[in-house]
């Protein structure tokens, strides 16, 4: 039990303590995404990929999407910058219908990290970060200046790494140069799908919490999917449960694991509760067998 | 180094850097239409399966017929230009061999390029699009730099065909590398057939070299080696487009400083003179042996002269008629018989004098006159063979021909010729076989055949030691040989003059002698000795 106590201890400093600070003193509650009603299906109607979604991500606020795969989490999170066009419903950002805006400009204004990380193996590490500022029509100055900044930012010395390919990096490095690119031409929005999805435990680990301070040190508004329990435990502010392209409920962290409001949402917050139990009667036993053994020795 | 390889390396010059320029134009041409069509197929799948198919379908085409095929459609094309828009090109030579070069170059250009964009990675279109950028910079930035290694792979294909089906550039009139090979082929000289192989086949493996180096190149992201093949190849794509400009300004460079006299005779030049003279030759050593004829003649009666070599035997006949060429060596039973579509057997005489009518009226060609010799299809059989069935002429062979094989070249067994011979003496064989001219005398002589159509004053008949059997029935028409002048030419009386001497000076056993020295086994002279040798003949006859 410790293990999971220790969970929402980590958690709680951060929401709470965040959002109560902030909360209706630097966000007066600013909706910066909005989902009506939104549906998407495939085949005339016959696949349904997410059903009648209705959803709000307020400034500042770092959201996650989460669900097993074909949920629909991903198609919710493309339907913002228009990857995937609803078929129903309709969805907002910054207060305008995102029907109503040219793809390509909306696509510049919000930071994408994509699920494999998607670095274009062509170009240099200093040509990936670059590649949103050059669309811009940012001067090359400037554009050498943001990507050095940007390199700096997710701790990769850019002279060591600015003119390297990403075949030459490790999984950890690319996914930084990742976010690096996605950050370049300073979104107040970011996407991320399933962006630590292929990484050891070790560097996830590390990666999650810098992500969660760029975030806050940037004030982004950003929305993640993931289908990792504890990443969406520990990281967001608030998670939206999916299943079968319906959504099971929003809620913090907190109020998910205290007061699920279904069955499902019930039954897959027991895993991580369950995993820390098996872990901690693991270490346990290790513990004593650890002692016995040392005992043995002497 | 011998006389026969010094000559082949003489005009290496000029074969090579015309096979370059066609090659490296037909791949430009061809990279310009394939590159956009393959991108517009690949955004619109509609047309993705007609457009592979229909140029696949070009590719099927064999292509010294898709060459071929260009001349006439480019003389028509040519006429309409010049009524309607007043340009004129030449349909011979450059055009034809450029376009269907390019025509043959998009296949495997265009199904890579379409393989190599199809096979981008959709996760890299996805986060280009997802970033923000257009199709159009999808396309750019992302697609073609990804689909860039397997569209140079396509580039090598279309490079190594190219230079390759170049050589057959050499029919429709353009010098190139085939010139080496079919001279050499028709005169049985393999020296020229071997060099001009090994001149194409280096040419070929060095592009691919190049372009291998380029492939690797951005396959590896290796920018230094990418850079340097570039390099490489775009100074050999400019030494390509210039060469044969440049190899002629070389010539004339030299041709100047040698002769003074250039300035003097541009003054008393008649109005109607002719500034070049193009001679055309068929594809056998006698008509490269009187073009050399001409062409020395002429250049000592001061004019400058192109020799457009191993013309088809229609189109060098469209290549006159079409004011390409100026001059060249026919032979009445064929204008006869191809151009003017008759079939009757009639004498010598009549022959002569419908055919110089019809040619001025319908094309406003002149018939110089008859050299003096007859080259006709002539029957002929190893004279052991011959001798053991006891035939002399062709009637002989009425009762033998039930078990004996017939081998005529190509176009023979289509011929009026033929027919005639066929039907007058009601000649059944027992096979018919179409074979290359070269490969027909080695047929006979191997006894893969028994009879052949030769041509009466071909070398090979002495070299072999034919016997020519006697056309008793007289079913096959004259062949004299003649000296058709084009419309223009034959407004320079100066060049009729200075044709002159050769008219009615050639008897058939000098030409039987001049080609024999070509293609003998033994003691082999040039197409150039030999023309030399005739002319002195013809200059010590005259002076007798």
């Amino acid at each position: 039990m410790r293990a999971h106590a220790d969970l929402i201890e980590r958690t709680r400093p951060k929401i709470i303590g965040g959002r109560l600070q902030s909360g209706g003193v630097r966000y007066p509650l600013v909706i910066v995404i909005r989902f009506r009603n939104v549906s998407k299906s495939y085949d005339e109607g016959r696949t349904r990929a997410v059903q009648s979604l209705s959803l709000t991500i307020e400034a500042g606020e770092l959201l996650i999407l989460l669900g097993t795969s074909g949920c629909g989490k991903t198609t919710t999170l493309k339907m913002i910058n228009r990857l995937i066009e609803p078929t129903e419903g309709s969805i907002e950002v910054d207060g305008q219908s995102v029907a109503k805006r040219d793809p390509v400009q909306l696509r510049r204004g919000i930071g994408y990290v994509f699920q494999g990380v998607g670095l274009f193996p062509h170009m240099t590490v200093g040509e990936n970060i670059g590649v949103v500022p050059r669309l811009l029509k940012w001067d090359d100055r400037k554009v050498r200046s943001r990507t050095d900044e940007l390199l700096e930012l997710v701790n990769m010395p850019p002279g060591d790494y600015r003119d390297r390919m990403p075949h030459q990096l490790s999984g950890g490095q690319r996914q930084r140069v990742g976010l690096a690119r996605a950050l370049a031409a300073k979104p107040k929005i970011m996407l991320m799908d399933e962006p630590f999805g292929a990484l050891d435990p070790l560097t996830r680990d590390t990666l999650q919490s810098e992500f969660r301070k760029i975030h806050e040190a940037l004030d982004l508004t950003s929305v993640m999917v993931t289908h990792d329990m504890t990443e969406a435990l520990l990281l967001a502010d608030r998670i939206a449960v999916m299943h079968d392209g319906e959504m099971k409920q929003v809620a913090t962290p907190r109020d998910l694991l205290r007061s699920p409001e279904n069955e499902y949402v019930r039954e897959i917050m027991q895993t991580p509760k369950r995993q820390a139990d098996q872990l901690e009667a693991l270490a346990e036993a290790a513990d004593a067998n650890g002692s016995g053994e040392k005992g043995g020795e002497a | 180094m011998s006389e026969n390889l010094a000559e082949q390396f003489a005009v290496l010059p000029e074969n090579l850097s015309n096979h370059l320029m066609i090659t490296v134009i037909a791949l430009a041409a061809g990279a310009a239409i394939s590159l956009p069509l393959a991108v517009y197929v690949v955004k619109h799948p509609r047309w993705r399966y007609p457009a592979l198919t229909v140029v696949s379908v070009v590719q099927t085409i064999p292509s010294l017929a898709l060459l071929a095929l260009m001349v006439p459609l480019l003389i028509g094309l040519t006429a309409l230009t010049s009524r309607w828009l007043g340009i004129e090109f030449s349909a011979l030579g450059f055009y034809p061999a450029v376009i269907g070069l390019t025509m043959y170059s998009i296949l495997p250009m265009l199904r890579n390029t379409v393989t190599g964009i199809m096979g981008v990675d959709s996760a890299m279109t996805e986060a280009a699009r997802g970033m923000g950028m257009t199709p159009r910079q999808v396309l750019w930035k992302v697609e073609l730099p990804l689909a860039a290694p397997v569209i140079i792979a396509g580039l090598r294909t279309a490079t190594v065909w190219t230079v390759g089906i170049a050589t057959l550039a050499t029919p429709v009139g353009q010098r190139c590398l085939g010139n080496y090979i079919f001279r050499g082929l028709q005169t049985f000289n393999w020296t020229a057939v071997i060099f001009g192989c090994i001149v194409a086949a280096a040419l070929a493996i060095m592009l691919d070299l190049l372009l291998g180096g380029m492939e690797r190149g951005v396959k590896e992201r290796r920018r230094m080696l990418v850079t340097m093949s570039a390099t490489v190849l775009s100074v050999i794509f400019v030494a390509g487009l210039f060469a044969p400009t440049g190899v002629e300004w070389a010539r004339g460079f030299g041709e100047q400083a040698g002769f003074v006299a250039d300035a003097d005779r541009e003054e008393d030049r008649e109005p109607t003179r002719l500034d070049v003279v193009r001679i055309g030759s068929k594809t056998f050593t006698e008509q490269f042996i009187l073009s050399r004829l001409m062409r020395e003649t002429l250049q000592d009666a001061g004019y400058e002269v192109r020799e457009r070599e191993s013309l088809g035997s229609i189109v060098i006949f469209d290549a006159l008629a079409g004011g390409e060429i100026d001059v060249y060596v026919d032979y009445t039973g064929t204008i006869w018989a191809n151009a003017m579509q008759r079939d009757e057997i009639l004498p010598d005489w009549n022959v002569h004098s419908q055919m110089a009518g019809w040619l001025a009226e319908a094309h406003g060609i002149r018939t110089l006159g008859s050299l003096g010799f007859e080259n006709a299809y002539a029957l002929a059989m190893r004279r052991e063979h011959a001798e053991d069935l006891g035939v002399e002429k062709i009637s002989d062979l009425i009762e033998h021909a039930r078990d004996l094989r017939m081998g005529g070249d190509q176009e023979f067994f289509g011929r009026p010729e033929w027919r005639s011979i066929r039907d007058r003496y009601g000649l059944r064989f027992r096979d018919q076989v179409s074979y290359e001219s070269t490969f027909m005398y080695q047929s006979v002589v191997s006894g893969e055949v028994d009879v052949i159509a030769a041509f009466s004053t071909d070398g090979r008949i002495r070299a072999f030691d034919l016997k020519l059997l006697e056309d008793d029935l007289e079913a096959i028409p004259p062949y004299d040989a003649v000296v058709l002048l084009s419309a223009r030419a034959a407004e320079d009386r100066e060049l009729a003059a200075a044709l002159a001497p050769l008219i009615d000076a050639i008897p058939a056993e000098w030409m039987r002698e001049a080609n024999h020295m070509v293609d003998r086994s033994e003691d082999r002279r040039t197409v150039s000795a030999a023309a030399r040798w005739l002319r002195e003949r013809i200059e010590q006859d005259a002076d007798d």
